[in-house]
C-alpha cells in the first residue's frame, strides 16, 4: 500500500513541499538548538576542567590578579581539619617584549581580534604571570606533573620559568629560551613597570586554556616583578580531602571571615546551575520546533483526509480495514515528516556553518549522534502529528465517507 | 443466494425518521442479473448498500449463502466485500493518482502484492477490453473506460456478487450500452449475480428481473 501513501502525498506537490518546509523549521531549529547546547557544553567542560577539585582563598572582594593576602594566611589554613596541602600563588598580567600573546588564545580567535578596536586588543596582549612554590604545587599535583618538554624549576631557583603549550603556539619559545616581561601596573599598558628576564627550563600542558598561556616564575621572583613584598601573596590554592571539601568551605569562611573562599568551586556550582538552565530551556525549544512540526503535519494531513474523504470511503467499500485505512494515513504522515526531517537536517547544517561564519565565537558541533537523535524526532512527530487525522479516516463508516463527498 | 427477511432500515434525521426501506423480503439466486429501479428516494440504493454490507439493517436480516451479514463484525464484514462482492459506482470512484493496474488491485493492497495478483489484474484488464491502457491514469481515460476500470476492479478478487448503483448514469448511451453488455457477459460467462440499482428503464430491458420500489418497500417484483 505504500505505493498509495506516496502517490497521494504528491498527488499535490506544492503543498505537500509547503508542509514539508514547516517541518524542517522545526527540525532546524532543533539541530541549530543542539549543535550550539553541545558547543556551549564542551566550552563549560573546559572550564570546569580548569578548575579542578582545589579552593581558592583570596582577598574579600578581589579578582584573583588584584587580591593581596597575607602569607602567613597559609599556615592558618593548613591547620584547618580536612585541608590535605596548600600552595601560595602571586597573580599579575605581564607584557611580553617583542611577541603579541594573546591571552586566553583559544577561547579568542583571530576573526574575533579583527573586529575590535585596535587599542583594545594591544591592551590584552600579554600573558599572565604566575608565581608558585614548586615543592608545595608538588603536594596538589598540578604543574609539576603536567611538564611535557624540560623540567620545573627548584624551589629558590630564580631568574627561570616554565611556559604554557598556548605561548608555545603563538611565538617561536623553547626551552633555553629568553622571555623578558614588564607588569602591566593599572591593567592597560599605559604604565609598565621595569622588564624582567626569565630563562624558559620548561614547558607544560593542563589541557584548560585558561592554564595554558601561563608564564609560570618562583613565587618570589612573582613578587619581585609585581613589587609586593616577600610576605604578600594573591591567593592559597587548598586541596582538601574527597568529600570534605565543602567542610573545609565552610570552616575557612568562620576562621578568616575577611577573605574570599572558594571561588573556583563556587564557580562550579554556578556553572552547573547554568548549565541546567541551559537543558532547561533546551528542553522548551525542543518542545516548540516539535509543536512547529507537529502542527504542519497535522493541518496537512486533516485536510488531505478531509480531501479525499470519498476516496477512504471506496477503499473501506472495497474490503480495506479500519486499521489498513489507519496505516495509510500515518505512513503519509510519516513520509511528510521525514522528507521534511531530511530538508531540515540540511538547512540547519548549513545554518550552523553560516553561524559559525558570522559568529566564529559561538562554537557549534554535529556528530552523527546529533543527526540521528533529529532524525528520531523527525519520526516520533511524523507518528504523533498523523495519529489523530488517521484515526479521523479510519473511524469514517464506508457509506459515510460516500455521503460525506455528495 | 441472497435473502432478506423484513429487512428495514430507518434514518433519524434529528428529531424526524427518514424510512429507507419497510419490510423487504426478497430472494435472489446465485447467476441472476437484476434491476431495482424506482423514483429517487424510494429506497433503492439503501437496500444495494446494505445487501453489500455498507450499512445496516436497523430490524431484519441480510442472509448470504445463509449467514446473516446484519451481525459480523466489522472486519469480517471487509473480508466478504473485498472477497465476495464487487461494487461499481455511478461516478466510478477511481482513485485519481494511480494507475488503472494499480486502481484495479487497490483492494487488495493491503494484504500485500505478489506475482498472482499482478496476473490477476492484467486478466482482468483484458478482460474488459483494457489490456492496453494498464499505465494510464483516470484522467486520461474516457467515461465508458473509466467505468471499465471500476468494473475490473470489482472482479479482482472473482466475487460472486457484483452491485452496481446507476452504472451508467455518467455515461453517453453507447458507453452505457458497452458497460451493460460487458456486465451481460460477465453476469453469463462466470455466472457472477449482478444486481444494479438504476433509473434507466433501457437497463431493465437487458436484465432478467426488475424489482420496483416506492417509498421504500417492493411494488413489483417480475421477472422476464
Amino acid at each position: 500500500m505504500y505505493f498509495i501513501a506516496y502517490k497521494s502525498l504528491f498527488r499535490r506537490k506544492l503543498r505537500t513541499f509547503l508542509a514539508a518546509i514547516g517541518v524542517s523549521i522545526g527540525v532546524l531549529l532543533l539541530v541549530v538548538i543542539l549543535s550550539v547546547m553541545l558547543g556551549m557544553s564542551s566550552m563549560m567542560d573546559e572550564l570546569t576542567l580548569s578548575m579542578v577539585g582545589d579552593i581558592g582563598v583570596l582577598e574579600k572582594g578581589e579578582m584573583d590578579m588584584m587580591s593581596v593576602l597575607d602569607k602567613d594566611i597559609e599556615r592558618t589554613i593548613s591547620r584547618v581539619p580536612g585541608v590535605v596541602a596548600t600552595a601560595p600563588k602571586v597573580y599579575s598580567f605581564v607584557k611580553v617584549d617583542g611577541i603579541e600573546l594573546v591571552p586566553l588564545g583559544g577561547m579568542i580567535d583571530e576573526d574575533m581580534l579583527d573586529d575590535m578596536p585596535e587599542e583594545l586588543v594591544e591592551d590584552m596582549m600579554g600573558a599572565r604571570l604566575v608565581g608558585i612554590d614548586p615543592t608545595k604545587e608538588l603536594a596538589l599535583g598540578s604543574y609539576p606533573t603536567k611538564i611535557t618538554k624540560g623540567t620545573l624549576f627548584n624551589k629558590g631557583a630564580s631568574g627561570v620559568c616554565i611556559i604554557g603549550s598556548m605561548i608555545v603556539g603563538q611565538s617561536d619559545l623553547d626551552v633555553g629560551d629568553r622571555i623578558t616581561v614588564s607588569y602591566d601596573i593599572d591593567g592597560n599598558g599605559i604604565e609598565p613597570s621595569e622588564k624582567h628576564t626569565f630563562r624558559i627550563v620548561g614547558i607544560y600542558e593542563s589541557g584548560s586554556e585558561m592554564k595554558d598561556d601561563n608564564i609560570v616564575v618562583s613565587l618570589e621572583d612573582a613578587q619581585d616583578v609585581k613589587g609586593l613584598r616577600s610576605d604578600e601573596i594573591s591567593q592559597v590554592e587548598v586541596r582538601a580531602e574527597k568529600q570534605m571539601e565543602e567542610d573545609v568551605i565552610r570552616t575557612l569562611k568562620v576562621m578568616i571571615p575577611d577573605v574570599d573562599v572558594g571561588g573556583e568551586r563556587a564557580m562550579l556550582g554556578m556553572m552547573t546551575k547554568m548549565t541546567g538552565n541551559i537543558t532547561l530551556i533546551t528542553a522548551l525549544m525542543i518542545g516548540f520546533s516539535g509543536l512547529i512540526s507537529l502542527f504542519f503535519i497535522l493541518i496537512i494531513m486533516v485536510t488531505s483526509v478531509m480531501e479525499r474523504t470519498k476516496e477512504i470511503g471506496v477503499l473501506r467499500a472495497t474490503g480495506w480495514y479500519k486499521s489498513d485505512i489507519l496505516k495509510l494515513i500515518l505512513v503519509e504522515s510519516l513520509m511528510l515528516a521525514v522528507l521534511g526531517t531530511i530538508m531540515g537536517t540540511g538547512l540547519g547544517i548549513g545554518a550552523l556553518l553560516a553561524i559559525h561564519q558570522i559568529f566564529p565565537g559561538i562554537q557549534v558541533i554535529i556528530t552523527p549522534t546529533l543527526v540521528g537523535a533529529v532524525m528520531v524526532f523527525g519520526l516520533f512527530v511524523g507518528s504523533v502529528a498523523g495519529v489523530y487525522p488517521a484515526y479521523k479516516a479510519a473511524s469514517l463508516s464506508p457509506l459515510e465517507a460516500f455521503r460525506g463527498a455528495e | 443466494m441472497i435473502t432478506t427477511e423484513n429487512l428495514t432500515k430507518i434514518y433519524r434525521l434529528g428529531d424526524t425518521e427518514v424510512i429507507g426501506n419497510v419490510n423487504i423480503n426478497l430472494c435472489i439466486e446465485d447467476g441472476e442479473f437484476v434491476a431495482i429501479m424506482g423514483p429517487s428516494g424510494s429506497g433503492k440504493s439503501t437496500l444495494l448498500h446494505m445487501i453489500g454490507g455498507l450499512d445496516r439493517p436497523t430490524s431484519g436480516k441480510i442472509l448470504i449463502n445463509g449467514l446473516n451479514i446484519a451481525e459480523l463484525s466489522d472486519k469480517t464484514l471487509c473480508d466478504m466485500r473485498r472477497d465476495e462482492i464487487g461494487f461499481i459506482f455511478q461516478t466510478f470512484n477511481l482513485l485519481p493518482t494511480l494507475t488503472t493496474m494499480e486502481n484495479v488491485i487497490v483492494p487488495v493492497a493491503p494484504r500485500g502484492l505478489d506475482g498472482e495478483v499482478w496476473a490477476r489484474g492484467v486478466h482482468v484488464l483484458e478482460s474488459v477490453g483494457l489490456g492496453d491502457r494498464m499505465e494510464h491514469t483516470p484522467s486520461e481515460l474516457s467515461g465508458g473506460q473509466r467505468q471499465r476500470v471500476a468494473i475490473a476492479r470489482a472482479l479482482v478478487n472473482n466475487p460472486n456478487i457484483l452491485l452496481a448503483d446507476e452504472p451508467t448514469g455518467n455515461l453517453d448511451s453507447k458507453s452505457g450500452r458497452e458497460v451493460l453488455q460487458l456486465m451481460k457477459d460477465m453476469n453469463k460467462g462466470s455466472g457472477v449475480t449482478v444486481i444494479i440499482v438504476t433509473h434507466d428503464p433501457k437497463v431493465a430491458d437487458i436484465t432478467n428481473r426488475t424489482i420496483l420500489l416506492e417509498d421504500g418497500e417492493i411494488i413489483k417484483d417480475e421477472r422476464s
